[in-house]
Order: structure tokens, then C-alpha cells, then sequence
């Protein structure tokens, strides 16, 4: 088998060249291992090499992104590589910036496999992780010692596969992208091996990881009751008989605008409610349970508020995910806006 | 509690002459036992029943199906094998049951749809014994007896559902009756009254079922668990059939009573007590409660009986969606915050490709470790099958209609909620949801 190539980027400092001062730097390269490069190629053993080394300063590459890239482009091509590696560029932002643009013009156009390090937190990682291998590594450059026989194995690996396996395998930094796939072990039986470590004071690695919420605000009280218009949203499911908009009571992916001119109330029969969580008979025997149309009349009449819109919007909340969420919200905000409403009641289940 | 549990492995299920075990071949008489079970159907639900046989490998996709229950038979001690459904509702768990390990015994009906609740309907739940959607169902793995019953016309609901109930449990205690006297092909035996080592780390395991109304509900002693407050099983009465489920709503979401007798954190839990840590016992609860202030009541019960055996660490499982998510959560914020390690397992969602970031419908800060049974929202496509079992066409969709449709056809099913068992919840299946 011939070696494996490998062509490796680094910043003007891991170069040698300079620090800060020396970041203005543009492309350069040699052939061979150099900087970082030198331990790596020790950890590769007879089966790779590191053919090329290609450095730019950090403030060239950020702000001349075609310029550098094209004479990296044509540099990596003429190397003939098999895997590129990046970095690791630790905590420094703009030769995080730098390692991501370069494993990301090898992976989507040289059609190269690429890999680079970075912390966690390094502010490329968000931008980069859905597109290249980050492996990740300490802040700092103090962190090399320990990269290095990580990302020698792992360039290694993606050498000859082309391809890692999933991040758990690999321990890259998970992407976002997640798909169902068979498992060596039942999930009772991982979460047993998961628990036993804890019991043993292990911290084993969550398959599922922890989400994090977005917080939204609540929006202003109402100033002025007497002269708002309102509206009403509901997430339970209420549609016209027949389900005219063919809404799905489960994964919703639209919702209906319905008219309720001249209605005082849902009459039963009339409106049913077809939400696939909660046993709908109480609110087909009274409609107005989920969408409160009686009393929101009685209020309206009593001139609590100025105006009910005559529409009301309702979909199935349940299973459907937060992007579809997001943008169904934005769409029934903006038929809201539209109507002039000043405030909507939500009803949901 | 101390209970030697005999595996019967069928080498093939046919029909033949009369009802016999012979070398591994389970004969069935075919005639004879419709006839039976339609002759012991009280209150005449049941229009007619066909058997069906389809088995392991075959390209056959299995439809309509509701329970399934595994043949067992109490050959020694207190209770029947399922107690309380047909039989007193005595405590099971000693003594001696035979099984006939890897045959499922399957009520398949189209129940009516017209008028039902928009949760409370039997959904259309699809086993295919090959192919893409094969690894979703254990029962895929199994030889399968299928009862495809027709109902008469304007029975109620609970009728319909006791009756189809009811002839699944006879005719697996008829399959069972074969086994009492034989011997098995292997024991295991599961000894609950031997001392313990005090230093082997102690776990009990929480299942929380679901009890949402007929058509979605769970039985534990031939009961259904709707006013239920946590309660103690020993991991042995749940082997004996103990809990029986009725829940034929989300079929991705049931856990059918055949597993609930063969819990996979029960069954492996149990093999390691007393060697390689002391299983304390199963609390078994109902999710869905209908408000905060029931959910935090449960939970708190629940934790309180994890506390009370002296667990050192506690895993956690759920029947249903979203709402059962929130009861499991708090059940795990208390353990955790009264210092028991707790883990669950669940299914996630995440969109196509996992990129939708949130995966859990609701979690808690203290859920730092969660193992994933899979996603729901993956598109699956079945391929064309040679044959049908169970019923003859789809009903996917009531809201928009619900027609029936072909069965035996390629489609692409967009999430995976109609696929029994697909959401993996007792974490029988090795299905994952994995990062890359």
C-alpha cells in the first residue's frame, strides 16, 4: 500500500514565522512536515506522511478569503493529498476561522477529506461543526501534547476510510446531524452499562444530548383593553367538520383560518376536534371548551374589548417540532398583524 | 419472591390435525381453535376469527394489530400466568412458569372508527417481518399467530376491547397448557428471597405506562390503571404477566404485553441480582396525568418508593409521547435531587436529519444522562410485501378520512408512528439515534 498523504495547515505562528505582528502574512508553504507537524508525523508511523505544509497568517486568510483560498486550492491540489488536516487552532478564533475555510473548501469542493481541532468553544466551532471533522482540544497551546496522538490517529483513520464513524465512535464534535441506525446493544441494556458507570462514579457520555431553550420574552401587557382587537389561536385541534384543510392531528405542518361570523358559539357537530393527544369527546360535546368563542362574545358585547376577529386559527400542537414550530408562529403572527390584532389568546391542551 | 421461569423454543408453527408439540413443531388445528375461541366469546363482539401464521424471515407485513400476548403457564405457586384476566387477580411471581419463548400470539382487528375520540381510536399499527422497518418490531423475530378478527357491528368500545383482550389471553393459554408438563429447554431462575451482599450497588427500575381511557390503557392484575398511585411490583410478578396492555392508540408507542412479561430492563436487571448488584425492585406508575400538580404528586410518589428501597441509582422508562415525557422527567428531577442517579431511556425527535436541535419534548436540568431509543420523525420506506396478515388494507390518517388503503404496496411513511413498537420505549430494540 503507498502512504498515505497529507497535506497540513497551519497559522504564521505554529510556522514559526511570528506572532500578531506577522498575522498580515499571505500563503506560503513547504514541502514536508513542519511545526505541530513534526510531532504528528512521528505518531503516523510507516503508513502516512505529511507532504506538504501550507501556513498563512490569520489576518490574511480572514480578510482576503478568495485570495488565500485560491493559492491554498491550487497548493493542495498539487500535493496530491489523501486526508488534510488543520490546525489545531485551540482557542484563537481567526485561525479557527481559517482551519474551518480550509477543511471546508477540501471536503465540499476538492472532494478531500479534511479534519481540524479546536476547544469547544472556540467561536468557529458553531460555524464549521456542520460541515468538517472538529476534534476537540484543550485552549490553548499547551493542549498540543495531548492532540497530537488524537488527531495523528484520527487523520490517519480518515486517510484511509475517507470517512469517520459517528461522533461518539470518533469523538469529533457532534455536528447536529443525527440519524437512527442499529446499535450493538439494546437501549435498556446501554442505559444499564450507563447507570453501573455513574454508580461507580464514571461520567459517561449522554447519547442524547442536553437541549437548550431559547428563551422569548413575553410581550407588553395590553395598555388600552377597551379598543383591542382580539384573536383566538389554539393548539387543541378544533376544526370545521370534515377537516376542510386536511390538518394532520399529529406533526402539524399548517394550520386553518376559520370564519366565525355571526357565530356566538362552536356549535357541537358542527366543529370537531382531531388533536392525536388528549380524548377529544369532552371538547366535540362543547366546542367552545377549547375555542372559548361564547364568552369571548359575552365580553365583547359587555365592550370589555373592542372586537373579536371574526377568524379563528387552530392547529394540532403535538409532535411538531420547534423549527416547524417557529415558522408556523411566524405565519399565524403574521395574519395577526394583518387583522390588526392587539392581542391573541392561545388555548392549547 | 423466588420464580424459575422454563423457555419452550418452537423450531416451526404450522397448522395440522390436532394441537400438539412435537419436536419443536407447534401443530395448531386450525378449525378447532377458532371455533373455540369464538365459543368463548361471552357477549358476541366477535363476528368471526381467522388464524393466521406467519413466521420469522418471511416477506409478509402484519397489520391491524392490537395486542400481543406471549403463552405462558403457571406450573407452580400462587396466580396464573396474567392474573386477573379470566382468573383471580392473586399475586404471581413464585414458583414455576413455563413459556413458549419465541411465539407471539396476535389480536388483529379493524376496530370501528366512526365517532371515536381523536386520541381514543385504534390506530393502524404495521409489523413487517423483513425489510427496512423490520428492526422496529421484536415480533418481527418471532413466530407470529395471528387472530384476524371481525367484529359485529355497534358493540361499545370496552366491549370490543375485553373481547379482543380475551381471546388473545385464551388462545396463549391454550398454546400454554401444551407446555405444563414438559420439560424446558432451558430455566433461568430468579431468586428475590437470598440474601444480598450490602455493598453491591442497589437499582430498582421505573415503568411508566399509559392509561389515557379504553383504547389506551394498561391493566396490572386484570385492572385498568387509570386512579393508580405508584406502586411496588418484585421484578417477578411482572415476568408472570402481571401488567397487560390495552393500548392500541400510538403504535409506535405501545409496549405490548409480551414485553411487559419480558421488560428488558426487568430481564437483565434480574440476571445480575445478587452477583453484580441488588435489584431492589420495579415501580410501576401511569404518565399522562392531567395536570402539573398530578404529574409532581406521581412523581413524587413514585420517588418516594425508588427512596424507600434504598436505591443508589434508578432507571426509568415510559409508555407514550410528550406528555408521559414531562411525568418521567420529574420523576427523575427528585431522584436526583434526593442523590439516586437516574436514567432513562427515550426516543427523540430532531427532524429528518437530526438538525431540528431539540430532541426531547421536555426535559430537566438533572437529565444529564439519557440514552436514546431512537428518532420518530425518520421517513421509512416499505417496500412491496408478498402478503398481507392480520387484515387486508392501511387505515393511516382518520383525521383527513382515514380510507383504507392497500397494504401490500411500497410506500413512505413520513414519521414513524405507525410502526408497532417503533419508538422502542421498552428498549427491547437496538435502535439509536446517533450523533455524527
Amino acid at each position: 500500500m503507498s502512504k498515505i498523504r497529507i497535506v497540513h495547515y497551519i497559522n504564521q505562528f505554529f510556522a514559526g514565522i511570528g506572532g500578531e505582528e506577522e498575522a498580515h502574512r499571505p500563503v506560503a508553504f513547504e514541502d514536508g512536515p513542519k511545526g505541530p507537524g513534526i510531532g504528528i508525523s512521528g505518531n503516523l508511523g510507516e503508513h502516512a506522511e505529511i507532504v506538504r505544509t501550507i501556513w498563512c497568517g490569520d489576518n490574511f486568510i480572514n480578510e482576503n478569503h478568495s485570495e488565500a483560498l485560491g493559492v491554498i486550492e491550487k497548493l493542495i491540489i498539487e500535493a496530491k493529498p489523501d486526508v488534510v488536516l488543520a490546525g489545531p487552532a485551540f482557542n484563537a478564533g481567526r485561525y479557527g476561522i481559517a482551519c474551518g475555510l480550509v477543511a471546508k473548501l477540501c471536503k465540499d469542493k476538492l472532494g478531500i477529506p479534511a479534519i481540524t481541532g479546536m476547544f469547544p468553544e472556540n467561536p468557529a466551532v458553531e460555524i464549521y461543526k456542520q460541515d468538517v471533522y472538529i476534534m476537540p482540544v484543550g485552549s490553548t497551546a499547551a493542549g498540543m501534547r495531548k492532540a497530537i496522538p488524537m488527531l495523528s490517529e484520527k487523520v490517519l483513520k480518515l486517510g484511509i476510510d475517507r470517512t469517520l464513524g459517528n461522533a461518539l465512535e470518533d469523538g469529533y464534535i457532534q455536528s447536529g446531524y443525527r440519524y437512527n441506525e442499529y446499535v450493538e446493544k439494546p437501549a435498556a441494556s446501554r442505559a444499564l452499562n450507563m447507570l453501573l458507570s455513574r454508580l461507580c462514579g464514571g461520567e459517561p457520555i449522554t447519547e442524547v444530548p442536553r437541549r437548550v431553550f431559547e428563551t422569548v420574552a413575553p410581550a407588553a401587557g395590553l395598555a388600552d383593553l377597551k379598543n383591542a382587537t382580539i384573536a383566538i389561536v389554539t393548539g387543541g385541534g378544533m376544526v370545521p367538520a370534515g377537516n376542510p384543510d386536511k390538518l394532520k392531528q399529529a406533526f402539524a405542518d399548517a394550520f386553518g383560518i376559520y370564519n366565525i361570523e355571526g357565530l356566538n358559539e362552536l356549535p357541537a357537530g358542527d366543529y370537531k376536534g382531531i388533536h392525536g393527544g388528549y380524548d377529544s369527546s369532552w371538547v366535540d360535546a362543547d366546542p367552545d371548551r377549547v375555542v372559548p368563542l361564547d364568552v369571548l362574545r359575552e365580553l365583547e358585547s359587555e365592550g370589555k374589548f373592542k372586537k373579536l376577529v371574526n377568524e379563528y386559527f387552530s392547529l394540532c400542537g403535538i409532535g411538531t417540532n420547534v423549527a416547524m414550530s417557529k415558522k408556523l408562529g411566524a405565519e399565524v403572527a403574521e395574519e395577526l398583524k394583518r387583522r390588526q390584532v392587539s392581542a391573541a389568546i392561545y388555548t392549547s391542551t | 419472591m423466588k420464580l424459575e421461569r422454563g423457555y419452550f423454543n418452537i423450531t416451526d408453527l404450522v397448522f395440522g390435525g390436532s394441537l400438539a408439540l412435537n419436536d419443536g413443531v407447534l401443530t395448531i388445528n386450525k378449525k378447532e381453535l377458532e371455533d373455540h375461541l369464538l365459543s368463548e366469546d361471552e357477549n358476541n363482539n366477535i363476528e368471526s376469527i381467522e388464524l393466521e401464521i406467519v413466521r420469522p424471515g418471511e416477506n409478509t407485513r402484519i397489520v391491524h394489530v392490537l395486542d400481543t400476548v406471549m403463552a405462558g403457564v403457571k406450573v407452580e405457586g400462587e396466580g396464573e400466568f396474567m392474573p386477573g384476566h379470566g382468573c383471580a387477580p392473586l399475586i404471581t411471581g413464585s414458583g414455576k412458569t413455563h413459556l413458549i419463548k419465541n411465539l407471539a400470539i396476535m389480536e388483529c382487528a379493524e376496530l370501528p372508527w366512526a365517532g371515536k375520540s381523536a386520541l381514543l381510536y385504534p390506530r393502524d399499527a404495521i409489523i413487517d417481518m423483513t425489510g427496512p422497518a423490520a428492526g422496529y418490531s421484536p415480533f418481527s423475530e418471532t413466530f407470529n399467530l395471528i387472530l384476524r378478527m371481525e367484529m359485529v357491528q355497534d358493540s361499545s368500545d370496552i366491549e370490543y376491547d375485553n373481547s379482543v383482550r380475551n381471546a388473545g389471553i385464551r388462545c396463549a393459554r391454550r398454546l400454554a397448557e401444551l407446555v405444563r408438563d414438559l420439560t424446558p429447554d432451558e430455566t433461568e431462575v430468579f431468586d428475590f428471597d437470598a440474601e444480598v451482599d450490602p455493598e453491591l450497588p442497589k437499582i430498582a427500575y421505573v415503568t411508566q405506562c399509559q392509561n389515557q381511557g379504553v383504547y389506551s390503557n394498561t391493566f396490572l392484575y386484570g385492572h385498568e390503571v387509570w386512579n393508580i398511585v405508584p406502586t411496588f411490583l418484585n421484578p417477578t410478578e411482572m415476568m408472570d404477566g402481571c401488567v397487560v396492555s390495552g393500548n392500541y392508540v400510538w403504535p409506535c408507542f405501545k409496549v405490548p404485553s409480551w414485553i411487559q412479561a419480558n421488560m428488558p430492563a426487568v430481564m437483565e436487571l434480574a440476571r445480575g441480582h445478587g452477583t453484580k448488584w441488588n435489584f431492589v425492585g420495579v415501580v410501576f406508575d401511569r404518565g399522562h396525568n392531567d395536570s402539573h400538580f398530578l404529574k409532581q404528586r406521581a412523581a413524587s410518589l413514585a420517588s418516594n418508593i425508588v427512596r424507600r428501597l434504598g436505591a443508589d441509582g434508578v432507571l426509568i422508562s415510559w409508555e407514550g409521547g410528550g406528555n408521559a415525557a414531562t411525568d418521567a422527567m420529574l420523576t427523575l428531577q427528585i431522584c436526583e435531587n434526593w442523590g439516586i442517579k437516574a436514567v432513562p431511556y427515550t426516543f427523540e425527535f430532531g427532524g429528518i436529519d437530526g438538525r431540528e436541535g431539540i430532541l426531547l419534548v421536555d426535559d430537566v436540568p438533572e437529565a444529564q444522562y439519557v440514552v436514546s431509543t431512537g428518532s420518530i420523525e425518520k421517513p421509512t420506506i416499505i417496500p412491496a410485501v408478498d402478503r398481507v396478515a392480520g387484515g387486508d388494507c392501511l387505515r393511516l390518517r382518520k383525521e383527513t378520512g382515514g380510507e383504507p388503503e392497500p397494504a401490500e404496496v411500497e410506500r413512505t411513511l413520513d414519521v414513524i408512528t405507525a410502526f408497532y413498537c417503533g419508538a422502542n420505549q421498552s428498549g427491547i430494540g437496538r435502535l439509536a439515534g446517533v450523533p455524527y
